[in-house]
């Protein structure tokens, strides 16, 4: 039995295809640069000496990481929008999950980097006079963002997909268009 | 706005989640046996000379580790069965995808921590007159699976957060059952909850444990 391929409904529908890659490239856009962000003040207050940040910081980092991605994006759809008694479009609800979700991964990219640094450019630093910000923003930072580009940019692939996770809620998304209803819909 | 915690359904649907916990269980075993076994062919065909090997290989992990698995799980469920004569259940189909899928990342480590160890115990093994097949398999490969411990056990973990993309395709795991609770008593606050604290207690032990791995790692360099 030969199967007939038969590509023409779907080339038919391409305006169809490329609305889904345009939100797949806005939920993975917009949650890259929220994670970003929101990655590196976690790795920040994970590495500081006070105990109060580094703990609290460290617990987010490790329940998003050690919680499947499809768990989270659930909780934050249906849980979020009853605990904080706000209604959350999906779109803000799947950039929210994938932000977080992103900055656990990256802030243990950006702690690793960070580390890595030897001591000796801190203590020259510290020699210069400059304050523990100043040592990381101009100093350190700068040497080992060099070194953590190749782990950034595979969690950035894995980021974008992980975006295809969104198919499984909302009826707006790429996956989401070709796949027929699951029963509890 | 105040919200009435009822925690109460979820634990009298223990039974329920300790099933999901068992399909949860079943599913990564299957997984990391085929998807880290099928990853030391891909990876040895990743490593090799011969093109015969390594353009499949290099196909084979491309395609899998640049398409979500998500795409994969749907596909083998919805797409295989029409263009293969034979029925395929959601396990075999989310165990395919998940397994394919982790066996071309793990396929990376496997060249990766082949390619790390040093050219003398190559020659000092062609020195003492074995193949390609018995170096392999006597000098490097043994020294280079400690090197991949700590990626392999990444692997693992994220094998078990895969399991996750099976309720897709309506195999009974612990998300799924967590859906039918939510669905069943209007709590998907407490029901998500419960499952996000069951995957914390099953993973993090794990995670600690390549923490230590690695640390024991270094100190043995």
């Amino acid at each position: 039995m030969a199967y007939q391929w038969d590509f023409t409904p779907v080339l038919a529908n391409t305006p169809l295809l490329a609305q889904g890659l345009l939100n797949t490239l806005k939920v993975t856009g917009a949650s890259l640069v929220c994670g970003l962000a929101l990655g590196l003040v976690l790795a920040l207050l994970r590495l500081s000496p006070r105990r109060w940040l580094a703990v609290p910081a460290g617990f987010i980092i490790e329940v998003f990481r050690t919680t499947p991605p499809l768990v989270q994006l659930f909780w934050f759809f249906f849980a979020l929008p009853l605990v904080i008694g706000v209604e959350m479009t999906p779109f803000v609800a799947a950039v929210l999950t994938f932000s977080i979700q992103s900055a656990a991964f990256f802030a243990e990219v950006f702690r690793g980097g960070i580390v890595s640094i030897e001591r000796g450019q801190w203590e020259a630093a510290r020699a210069i006079g400059m304050t523990h910000r100043q040592a990381l923003g101009r100093i350190v930072l700068p040497q080992a963002v060099k070194r953590m580009i190749p782990a950034f940019l595979e969690r950035s692939i894995e980021l974008m997909k992980t975006t295809t996770l969104v198919a499984t809620r909302s009826p707006r998304r790429p996956s989401g268009h070709s796949k027929p209803s699951p029963w509890w819909r | 706005m105040d919200h009435h915690w009822d925690f109460a359904s979820v634990f009298a649907n223990t039974d329920a989640l300790l099933v999901g916990a068992a399909g949860t269980l079943r599913i990564f075993a299957i997984c990391l046996v085929l998807g880290l076994s099928l990853g030391l062919v891909v990876g040895l065909g990743r490593y090799a000379h011969s093109k015969w090997a390594y353009l499949p290989a290099t196909a084979f992990v491309e395609f899998f580790r640049n398409t979500p698995v998500l795409v994969q799980i749907l596909w083998f469920y919805f797409a295989m069965p029409i263009l293969l004569p034979f029925e395929i259940s959601p396990l075999a189909a989310a165990s395919l995808g998940i397994s394919l899928n982790s066996a071309a990342f793990s396929a990376e480590i496997y060249r990766g921590g082949i390619q790390s160890i040093e050219r003398g115990q190559w020659d000092g093994a062609r020195a003492l007159g074995m193949g390609w097949g018995q170096a392999m398999r006597r000098i490097i490969l043994p020294q280079a699976v400690k090197r991949m411990l700590p990626a392999l056990t990444n692997r693992a973990i994220e094998i078990f957060k895969m399991s996750t993309l099976a309720s897709a395709v309506a195999y009974v795991e612990l998300l799924q059952q967590g859906k039918l609770i939510a669905s069943l008593n209007f709590n998907p606050i407490e029901a998500y909850t419960a499952v996000a604290v069951i995957f914390f207690i099953f993973l993090w032990p794990l995670v600690q444990f390549t923490y230590v791995l690695e640390r024991r790692l270094k100190r043995d360099e």
